[in-house]
């Protein structure tokens, strides 16, 4: 019957229609920007290794010309000014300055001391209390630090087992650039792996 | 009756007769022929069996469930499995059952706003939990995500800028939330997944039939499957497992984060916080009011994922940068 | 009455072999298909579910896509219960039992769809309750279990009993059957409904947490239940010259005809609730429709469903067209077809996707996946076929027991 042929040629249409306008994603190749090659990637070796990033023990001693000496040494002659600002001149060539809005050096050194650094009204403040200095400016990050939530933590949560450590502020980062640089992030998901190629998608 | 009904009848009723005839010795015949085809093609059909690299022991077959295992028995388990493994891995596992503590329950929080995206958390848990290699098994996710948005369906997962942090963008690190109401719990048909008393949702992996209603019901994407047998490379093992933690999964069960609990319930941080460069993970008993975990959620601005979904998640997230 | 009953299992099992060559043919070719499968399977089991497509994030797949949908089948061949059995239709009462017959046949290939799908079917045994651990009434898929397996053992018990009786040539006493019947009725709704609330229960899938699932679910198995039925009892009118009334097939037409009009206007509920509220939960729909970031291997699947199943609709809406068997079975292919689509991959991989930490990463099934469902589907097929071969005489009183009649 004509009726029966036109309905299976509606049929065939439909399905055609469906099927092939175009939207047959999984026939292309062009890779996409998502699936980058995976190589294995270790972790680190020593991820448990509780080493802080800096040693602080260096910070008191310069060393120029092979000569090692207390910053004292130089600075009993020479005064600073108390409105000098940050210049990497003499012995502190090569040092970079990036604190922010604290550019005065002595803001954090003591004038009179150089082996100890500043607190309010000229009062000293040692190497081994060097959290108190931060602390001046830094408060909510200090009382972070204070109850345990801020910098890197290994060892027991469980205090009655063991210690757990805690860093002072110097022994991650560096006073006078204390910004983190960027780290290489390590490898993405491996993609699925039956994942065809698709189409470049909208992100990644 | 036409001729077509006649020759019709004719033909089942002879059929009829045909059952209740004794057996010929020609059709006895045909019976024994069409026995050797059928059982060379049902041979045939199975042979892939006999590649089954696992043998299934009568002992791992029988085993019980967690709850309703003694302690003789468990002993009994632990050595099988540790051979198992030595045996498949090449290593000297050494597992432990380790108990819940008692007057612990934990929390974990995250703050969204020190975290760099490195990535280093994802590769320690594998390392620490033994997760598969290949294919790989990773029980932390971590979404780079542009500031001023929380949809997730916006998030990158699989970025690789050569740097991070990425100006403009946060990051996210998302695993198992250990839900007080979990909806995985709730799905299980044969309670291989339930919440333990110190809160980590736990699996017991001899016991799991690798149904995935779970890795359906789960509103975080936390939980992974062994589609096949796991591959580590034996120099990244860590020997010391847990029953119910790290130890080496079998292929076809569910497994997931577990907050490390082969560390944790012997006082120490998950792998994930001790080797987080910068700090951002907390994690501590919610029940001691002087952990840090507790400073973080009486004073920090703290949220949960999916809060709508009324899983009460033991994960936080808090910013305060 | 034993050595009776094993009298009758043997000449069973004698006249299952015996049949005209075509009988030999089809039964052949769904053993070598299921044969296929087997071979298929055995791989899975020896090297683990890492042959199928499916991935952490579309965990299900054609598997349960085939299982959700022969549920649905399974529910729907005791239809016709109601007719047979509450108004008393008189027509209809041989066509039941072959009704059942295929209920049993769907039940056993959900059972087979589930089996392959577990990562350790070894471990089957942990469902059992007492020696294992059965998490009823929590977990729906215990619910599930108890549902499926009572249905099969309801409806084995109803066929094998009333087909025993008939074989006898004597009268089934109404207490052995007529309430069983009556439970399977609302069994038949039940075991979908559970199906149904598997996936509703789900609170971190938007895309199946709304109600409007489970009538959907019951609404597309009552269109391809019965569609499947009626092409299904035309050939068995050919071949067995089973006297099946055209009155039987018009009933079922009608319970097709209604079915898919609701099919349709619940798809278009779901269909506006999706795309005007236009939130983030809509992804997934809008994931199948129209795609989404690219990925959009689903949507032309999802639109020949929807238009094959339209004109389904509108055939059986014209009576000149309906009344004409040509007609009438193209449209129960194309509803069956489309509501195979829609209900299976249609439903359970949006699901899916995006994840719930919004990822897309699509499914697609291995050729190992797809030679299992073609397995289990042919040996359903082998299992329905065998059991008409041995039914249709019963019934019509070719094979009985010889005290009948001379």
């Amino acid at each position: 019957m004509i009726l029966r042929n036109y309905f299976i040629l509606l049929l065939y249409l439909i399905t055609g229609l469906c099927f092939f306008s175009g939207t047959s994603g999984w026939t292309e190749t062009k890779k996409s920007e998502k699936e980058p090659q995976k190589q294995l990637v270790l972790p680190p070796q020593n991820w448990l290794d509780t080493t802080p990033i800096r040693d602080t023990r260096k910070l008191l001693l310069k060393r120029s010309s092979g000569f090692v000496y207390r910053c004292m040494e130089c600075h009993k002659d020479f005064k600073t000014p108390l409105e000098s600002v940050n210049e990497p001149i003499g012995e502190h060539q090569g040092m970079i300055f990036d604190h922010g809005l604290n550019i005065n050096c002595l803001s954090c050194h003591h004038p009179e001391n150089r082996g100890v650094y500043i607190d309010h009204d000229f009062r000293e403040i040692s190497e081994d209390q060097s959290v108190y200095l931060c602390r001046k400016c830094h408060g909510p990050v200090y009382r972070d630090w204070e109850a345990g939530i801020h910098g890197r933590m290994n060892g027991y949560w469980d205090r009655s087992r063991g210690l757990r450590t805690k860093l002072s502020c110097n022994q991650c980062h560096d006073p006078h650039q204390p910004a983190f640089k960027q780290l290489v992030p390590m490898a993405p998901p491996a993609a699925s792996r039956l994942q065809r190629v698709q189409k470049g998608s909208q992100h990644d | 009756m036409t001729e077509q009904q006649k020759q019709n009848l004719n033909e089942t009723e002879s059929l009829d007769q045909k059952t209740r005839q004794p057996l010929s010795r020609r059709s006895f015949l045909k019976i024994g022929a069409g026995t050797a085809v059928s059982l060379t093609a049902f041979g045939w059909a199975l042979s892939p069996l006999a590649n089954l690299t696992e043998d299934i022991s009568l002992n791992e077959f029988l085993q019980q469930h967690y709850e309703r295992l003694t302690p003789e028995m468990m002993a009994e388990i632990i050595a099988r499995l540790e051979d198992e493994i030595k045996h498949d891995y090449g290593i000297d596992p050494s597992i432990q059952d380790i108990k819940p503590l008692n007057g612990v329950e934990y929390a974990y929080a995250l703050n969204i706003g020190r975290c760099i995206g490195c990535r280093r958390c994802v590769y320690a848990c594998m390392q620490e939990n033994n997760t598969s290699r290949s294919p790989e098994i990773q029980y932390i996710r971590v979404l780079e995500l542009e500031k001023g948005t929380l949809d997730l369906e916006k998030s990158s997962h699989y970025y690789n800028h050569k740097a991070v942090p990425q100006k403009d963008k946060y990051y996210m690190p998302v695993q198992c939330q250990q839900c007080e109401k979990a909806p995985c719990t709730k799905a299980c048909p044969v309670r291989a997944t339930w919440k333990e008393p110190d809160g980590i949702v736990v699996v017991d992996y001899n016991w799991c039939i690798g149904c995935r209603y779970c890795m359906a019901a789960c509103p975080y994407w936390a939980r992974r499957f062994n589609f096949t047998k796991p591959v580590i490379p034996k120099e990244e093992i860590t020997t010391e497992m847990a029953y119910l933690g790290n130890r080496i999964r079998p292929r076809g069960v569910v497994e997931k984060c577990t907050f490390c609990l082969g560390r944790t319930r012997q006082g120490l941080y998950p792998a994930c916080l001790e080797v987080c460069p910068t700090g951002s993970r907390v994690f501590g008993n919610v029940l001691d009011p002087d952990s840090p975990i507790n400073y973080i959620l009486n004073e920090k601005r703290v949220y949960v994922l999916k809060e709508e979904a009324g899983t009460v998640p033991r994960f936080y997230y808090f910013f305060d940068k | 009455m034993i050595r009776d009953y094993l009298v009758f299992l043997w000449r069973s099992v004698r006249l299952s072999f015996m049949g005209g060559t075509k009988f030999y043919i089809w039964m052949a070719f769904l053993t070598i298909l299921s044969l296929l499968g087997l071979h298929a399977y055995s791989k899975q089991f020896a090297e683990g579910l890492v042959l199928t497509g499916m991935t952490d994030q579309v965990s299900w797949g054609v598997y349960i896509a085939n299982f959700t949908f022969i549920v649905g089948l399974a529910a729907a061949a005791v239809m016709l219960v109601i007719p047979a059995y509450i108004y008393n239709n008189k027509h209809l009462h041989d066509v039941v039992i072959l009704g059942e017959l295929l209920a049993i046949a769907a039940i056993i290939m959900c059972l087979l769809f589930v089996t392959v799908d577990l990562g350790r079917p070894d471990r089957f045994w942990h469902l059992m309750p007492v020696v294992g651990v059965f998490n009823f009434p929590i977990s729906m898929l215990s619910w599930d279990v108890i549902v499926l397996l009572g249905y099969l053992i309801l409806n084995v018990h109803i066929c094998g009993y009333l087909l025993y009786k008939r074989y006898l040539n004597q009268e089934p006493t109404m207490l052995f059957y007529v309430p069983f019947v009556l439970i399977a009725i609302f069994w038949a709704i039940s075991i979908h409904t559970v199906t149904a609330f598997l996936y509703v229960g789900l609170v971190g899938r938007p895309f199946w947490n709304a109600a409007i699932v489970a009538p959907r679910f019951i609404g597309s198995a009552f269109t391809a239940g019965p569609g499947l039925m009626i092409v299904a009892f035309q050939l068995i009118r050919r071949y067995t010259k089973y006297n099946i009334t055209d009155e039987a097939l018009q009933i079922l037409r009608q319970i097709v005809t209604i079915s898919l009009l609701v099919n349709l206007f619940l798809l278009g509920c779901e269909v506006f609730k999706e795309f005007y509220s236009d939130s983030g939960h809509t992804s997934s729909a809008r994931y199948l429709f129209f795609g989404l970031h690219g990925h959009d291997a689903l949507a032309p699947w999802i639109w020949f469903a929807i238009v094959i199943e339209v004109i389904a609709s509108i055939i059986l809406l014209i009576p000149y067209l309906a009344r004409q068997m040509w007609f009438l079975n193209l449209a129960c292919v194309l509803a069956f077809v489309g509501i195979w689509i829609e209900k299976g991959m249609g439903m359970v991989v949006p699901g899916f996707l995006p994840t719930p930490l919004g990822e897309i990463v699509e499914y697609f099934p291995t050729g190992n996946e797809t030679w299992i469902c073609i397995g289990i589907w042919a040996f359903g097929l082998l299992l329905f076929s065998w059991m008409i071969h041995l039914a249709v005489p019963i019934l019509s009183g070719k094979f009985y027991h010889y005290t009948k009649k001379t």
